[in-house]
C-alpha cells in the first residue's frame, strides 16, 4: 500500500513539476506578447520604450501562471488515472486509492499485484516533452522586443521634445521679464493708484505666472492676464466718461467764451481743464464788478453747454451731470456772499473731478502698457523670443549681413548676365510656410470658414464692448451679425 | 442442483479459485472451438452469460451455426438439454407442461406433465417465430427460474439458461419480442459469417466423413462455482461511476445525454443492464488476469449487454441508425 502510494505520490510531484515548466512556457509567451505589445506601442508614437511598463505583463503573466498551475494542478486521483492509461494498467492504482485498506482475500491479492506493478523505474518513462514550439514563438517575441526596446525617440518626437523644451524656457524668461515690467510700474503708482490696484488682485496673478511646456498653455496664461486686466480697465469706466466730455468739449469748442476751456477738455487734459475752470472761482457779487460779472456768466454758459451735450447723449443722470445742473442752479440763484462760497465749493469739486479723471487716466496708460505687455508675450512665445520691449532694435542683427541678397554688377564687369542671388540658413529658423492640406473632391472647407467666423465674431464682440460706440450703434451690429451667423448655419 | 456461495475467505483459496476459473472457462473455449470455428468472440460472450446465470439471445442468419453452438456447449458442460422450435401455434402448455388428468388404481388425479424448459439449456429456437402468449411463457422460466401451473409453482433445476435464437432477415409471421422479454436477456449477440480461412475449417470438419467428439469439461456445479467466484471480484467507486454513467447516458431525458442520443433514443437501459454489466466485467477481469474490474471490462461487454436494452425512436429507425453504434458513442465520450 505504501509502495503503491509513494509511487503516486513521486509520479504526481513529476507530473506537477513537467506542468509547471510548461505552464512557465506559456506564461513567457504572455509576458513576452505582452512586452511586445507596449513596446509596439510606444515605437508606432515614436518615443523611446519606458521599460517600467514591462512590469505590467510580468504581473500578467504571474498571476497567469498562478492561475494555471491551481486549475492544472495534478491531484492524486489524477496522477492515478494518468499512471493506468500511461502505464496500461488497467485503473489498478484508481482501484487501488478507492479501496484504501479494504479488508478480504481478493483485496490483498489485488494489492500485491498493483504493488508489482508500481516499480518505481517506470517513473523515468514520462518524459518531459520539451514545448519547442512555445519555445521558439517566444524567443520570436524576445528578439523582437529587445529590437525594439533598444529603439530611439523618433526625430519627431525629440524635436517636439527640445520644442517643449524652449518654450519652458521662453514662457520662463518672459514670465520674469513680464514680473520685472509689473514691479517697475508698481514703483510709479501713486499710493491711491496702488491702493485701486490692489483691489484688482492683478499682483498675485502676476506672481502666480508658471512656465510652462505646452505653447497653447502659455498662451492662454498671457492671454487670461491681458483679459484680467483689460476688464479691470473697463471697469473703471474712463472711456465712456471721456466720451462724454469730448461730446462737451466740442458744443463748447463753437462759442468763443468757452473755447479755451472746450479746447484742453477735448485734448484731453483735464488737470489743465481744471485749472481753467478754477480761473472762475466767483469772489463778488456786486453786479458792478465787471470782471467777476463776466466769470460768473462764462461758467454760466460753459455749465450750460456741458449740459446740454449730456441731455444728447442721455448722460442726465450720471454724477458729473447733476454736479454741474447743482452748480447751474446755484449760480442762477446767487444773490449774496454766502452762496459764492457753496458755488465755490460745488466749482471746486468739478475740478477736483477732472484732476482725478486725469490721474485715472494716467494710471490706466500705465496699465494698458502692462496688457500690451502681455499681448507682446504671447507673440513672443509664438515667434520662441522673450524680448518684451517696446523699442524696435536699431541696426542690422547678427548674420544679417551674411544673409543679405549679392549680386555680382560690381564684381565682374566683363560678365554681361546680372544675378541676384538669395541668402538664408540652411535648416535654421523656424518654417514661415504652412501647408494647408484638404481631401481631395468637392466640399467645403469647414476649418477655414469656421476660424473666419471667430474671427469676426471676437470682432463683433470687442466692438460692442467699446465704451466710445452709442448704445443703439452696438445694437444694431449686434443685429446684423446675428442675421448673417444664422444665414450661413440655414445655408450649411 | 441447488445455488450455493461460498465466500473465498483466504488469498490462496482465491487464487485457487481463480486459476480454476480461468483453466475451466479456457478448456470450455477450446472444447467448443472443435467444433464451433471462427466465432471465438461469440463462444466468449456466451460462456460469460452462462457463468453469470443470464441468458442469451443469438441473432444472425440461417447456416451460421447458432443451434450447433448452443449444442456444444451443452455437450460440453454435461448439462441437461432440449430444444424447442418456435412456431405461431406453440403454446405456452407446451411449453412449461400441463396438469394431466391420470386414473390409476380407480382414482382419477391430476398429475403434472413437465413441459421442455423443465432442462439446465434450453434452446428456444426462432423465438421470434411464436406468439407473444408463448413467449411470455418463458418470463418466469427466465427471471424466478421457476414455473407455476395451475398455483403449483415448481422450481428449475439450476443451472438453467436459455439460449434462444432469431432471425434477422425474415420478419413475415414473426412477433417481435417484447421490452419485458428483451430485457430479460443478459446479452444479444450478434453471429456474423465466418472469414474465409475459417470458412474452409467450417468445410473440412461438416462434410467430410470424420466427426469431431465434443467431451464434457465441465458441469453445471463447476458453473455455478465460477459464478460465485466472479461475484466476489471487487469494483472501485471510480469504476463503478463509469459504468452507472454509461448506462444514465442512455437515457434520453438524461442531463448528460448526448445529442445523439436525445435525437435517436426513445428508451434507456434499465438497472438490469447494469446489473449484467457487471457481472460481465467482473468475469472478463479474471479473465484478463486481474483482482479488480477496469473499464475496459466495461467497454468489452457494454454493447451485447445494452444493444438490446436501448429502443430507437422513430427518426432513429428511419435513418437507420442502430444501437450499436450509439453504444459506440457513449463509451467515447464515458468519463
Amino acid at each position: 500500500m505504501a509502495q503503491v502510494n509513494k509511487f503516486i505520490k513521486q509520479l504526481q510531484g513529476r507530473l506537477n513539476y513537467q506542468m509547471a515548466l510548461r505552464e512557465i512556457c506559456n506564461a513567457s509567451i504572455v509576458f513576452l506578447s505582452g512586452t511586445l505589445l507596449i513596446a509596439i506601442i510606444y515605437v508606432l508614437r515614436g518615443y523611446r520604450v519606458n521599460c517600467v511598463w514591462y512590469f505590467l505583463p510580468l504581473a500578467i503573466a504571474i498571476i497567469f501562471f498562478m492561475l494555471r498551475y491551481i486549475s492544472k494542478y495534478c491531484k492524486i486521483q489524477t496522477s492515478a488515472d494518468y499512471a493506468d492509461r500511461h502505464f496500461d494498467l488497467k485503473n489498478a492504482l484508481v482501484s487501488d486509492l478507492d479501496f484504501a485498506d479494504e479488508p478480504g482475500a481478493f483485496h490483498q491479492l489485488r494489492r500485491e499485484q498493483t504493488e508489482k506493478l508500481c516499480a518505481a523505474d517506470k517513473l523515468k518513462t514520462i518524459k518531459f516533452k520539451f514545448p519547442r514550439k512555445i519555445l521558439l514563438i517566444a524567443l520570436g517575441l524576445l528578439l523582437l522586443t529587445s529590437i525594439l526596446s533598444i529603439m530611439d525617440d523618433s526625430e519627431d518626437i525629440r524635436n517636439a521634445r527640445d520644442r517643449a523644451a524652449q518654450i519652458e524656457k521662453n514662457s520662463d524668461e518672459i514670465n520674469k521679464e513680464l514680473k520685472k515690467k509689473y514691479q517697475e510700474m508698481l514703483k510709479k503708482l501713486k499710493p491711491n493708484e496702488k491702493k485701486l490696484l490692489k483691489k484688482s488682485g492683478l499682483t498675485e496673478k502676476f506672481q502666480k505666472l508658471k512656465k510652462q511646456k505646452e505653447l497653447k498653455k502659455a498662451l492662454r496664461q498671457y492671454g487670461k492676464l491681458e483679459r484680467e486686466i483689460k476688464n479691470f480697465s473697463a471697469r473703471m469706466k474712463l472711456a465712456e466718461k471721456e466720451r462724454l466730455l469730448r461730446m462737451m468739449a466740442k458744443k463748447l469748442m463753437k462759442s468763443k467764451m468757452t473755447k479755451q476751456f472746450g479746447k484742453k477738455l477735448n485734448s484731453g487734459k483735464y488737470r489743465e481743464a481744471a485749472k481753467e475752470l478754477r480761473r472762475n472761482k466767483l469772489s463778488d457779487i456786486d453786479p458792478k464788478n465787471k470782471l467777476e460779472q463776466m466769470k460768473k456768466l462764462r461758467m454760466k454758459r460753459i455749465l450750460e453747454k456741458m449740459l446740454e451735450s449730456a441731455k444728447d447723449a442721455g448722460q442726465m443722470n450720471s454724477s458729473l451731470s447733476k454736479e454741474l445742473e447743482d452748480l447751474l442752479e446755484s449760480l442762477e440763484e446767487c444773490d449774496e456772499l454766502g452762496d459764492l462760497e457753496e458755488i465755490n465749493c460745488k466749482l471746486g469739486k468739478i475740478c477736483d473731478d477732472l484732476d482725478d479723471l486725469d490721474d485715472l487716466k494716467k494710471f490706466l496708460i500705465k496699465l494698458n502698457k502692462m496688457c500690451k505687455a502681455c499681448n507682446k508675450a504671447q507673440y513672443a512665445c509664438k515667434s520662441n523670443s522673450f524680448c518684451l520691449s517696446d523699442k524696435a532694435g536699431k541696426g542690422k542683427g547678427i548674420g544679417s549681413a551674411a544673409a543679405a541678397n549679392f549680386d555680382n554688377k560690381d564684381k565682374d564687369p566683363d560678365d554681361k548676365g546680372y544675378i541676384t542671388g538669395l541668402k538664408g540658413q540652411k535648416n535654421k529658423g523656424s518654417s514661415r510656410i504652412k501647408i494647408e492640406e484638404a481631401a481631395s473632391g468637392y466640399g467645403v472647407s469647414r476649418r477655414a470658414g469656421r476660424a473666419v467666423k471667430a474671427s469676426s465674431k471676437r470682432q463683433m464682440e470687442s466692438f460692442i464692448s467699446r465704451d466710445d460706440v452709442p448704445p443703439a450703434m452696438k445694437t444694431g451690429v449686434k443685429e446684423y451679425f446675428t442675421k448673417i451667423h444664422k444665414k450661413e448655419s440655414i445655408n450649411e | 442442483m441447488s445455488e450455493t456461495r461460498q465466500v473465498l475467505e483466504s488469498p490462496e483459496e482465491v487464487e485457487k479459485a481463480v486459476s480454476s476459473f480461468r483453466s475451466t472457462f479456457e478448456s470450455l473455449q477450446n472444447e467448443i472451438s472443435k467444433f464451433i470455428v471462427g466465432q471465438e468472440n461469440i463462444i466468449e460472450d456466451v460462456l460469460i452469460a452462462v457463468i453469470s446465470g443470464g441468458h442469451v439471445l443469438l441473432e444472425g442468419v440461417p447456416g451460421l451455426g447458432k443451434t450447433a453452438l448452443v449444442t456444444t456447449i451443452a455437450q460440453v458442460l454435461h448439462l441437461d438439454f432440449k430444444r424447442i422450435q418456435f412456431t405461431p401455434d406453440l403454446l405456452p402448455a407446451d411449453l412449461l407442461g400441463t396438469n394431466l388428468l391420470i386414473e390409476r388404481e380407480g382414482e382419477k388425479t391430476f398429475v403434472f406433465q413437465q413441459g421442455p424448459v423443465f432442462t439446465n439449456i434450453l434452446l428456444a429456437d426462432e423465438i421470434n417465430r411464436a406468439t407473444p402468449k408463448t413467449q411470455s411463457a418463458l418470463l418466469e422460466t427466465m427471471q424466478e427460474k421457476t414455473v407455476t401451473v395451475a398455483n403449483t409453482t415448481h422450481r428449475l433445476d439450476l443451472p438453467y439458461f436459455v439460449l434462444a435464437t432469431q432471425n434477422p432477415l425474415e420478419m413475415d409471421g414473426t412477433y417481435p419480442l417484447p421490452e419485458a422479454q428483451l430485457d430479460r436477456f443478459f446479452f444479444k449477440l450478434h453471429v456474423k459469417m465466418p472469414e474465409h480461412h475459417h470458412f474452409a475449417a467450417i468445410l473440412d470438419r461438416t462434410t467430410g466423413i470424420e466427426t469431431v467428439d465434443i467431451n464434457a469439461v465441465a458441469d453445471g456445479g463447476a458453473v455455478l462455482e465460477m459464478g460465485t467466484t466472479a461475484r466476489q471480484v471487487p469494483i472501485a467507486d471510480t469504476i463503478r461511476d463509469y459504468m452507472i454513467n454509461i448506462v444514465l447516458a442512455t437515457h434520453p431525458d438524461n442531463k448528460n445525454a448526448s445529442k445523439e442520443v436525445k435525437k435517436y433514443l426513445r428508451y434507456g437501459a434499465s438497472p438490469r443492464a447494469a446489473q449484467t454489466i457487471l457481472l460481465a466485467a467482473r468475469i472478463k477481469a479474471i479473465l484478463g488476469g486481474r483482482f479488480h474490474v477496469a473499464k475496459e471490462d466495461i467497454d468489452a461487454v457494454a454493447i451485447p449487454a445494452l444493444r438490446h436494452r436501448l429502443i430507437l425512436s422513430f427518426e432513429g429507425q428511419a435513418e437507420g441508425m442502430t444501437t450499436d453504434k450509439i453504444i459506440e458513442d457513449i463509451l467515447k465520450n464515458a468519463e
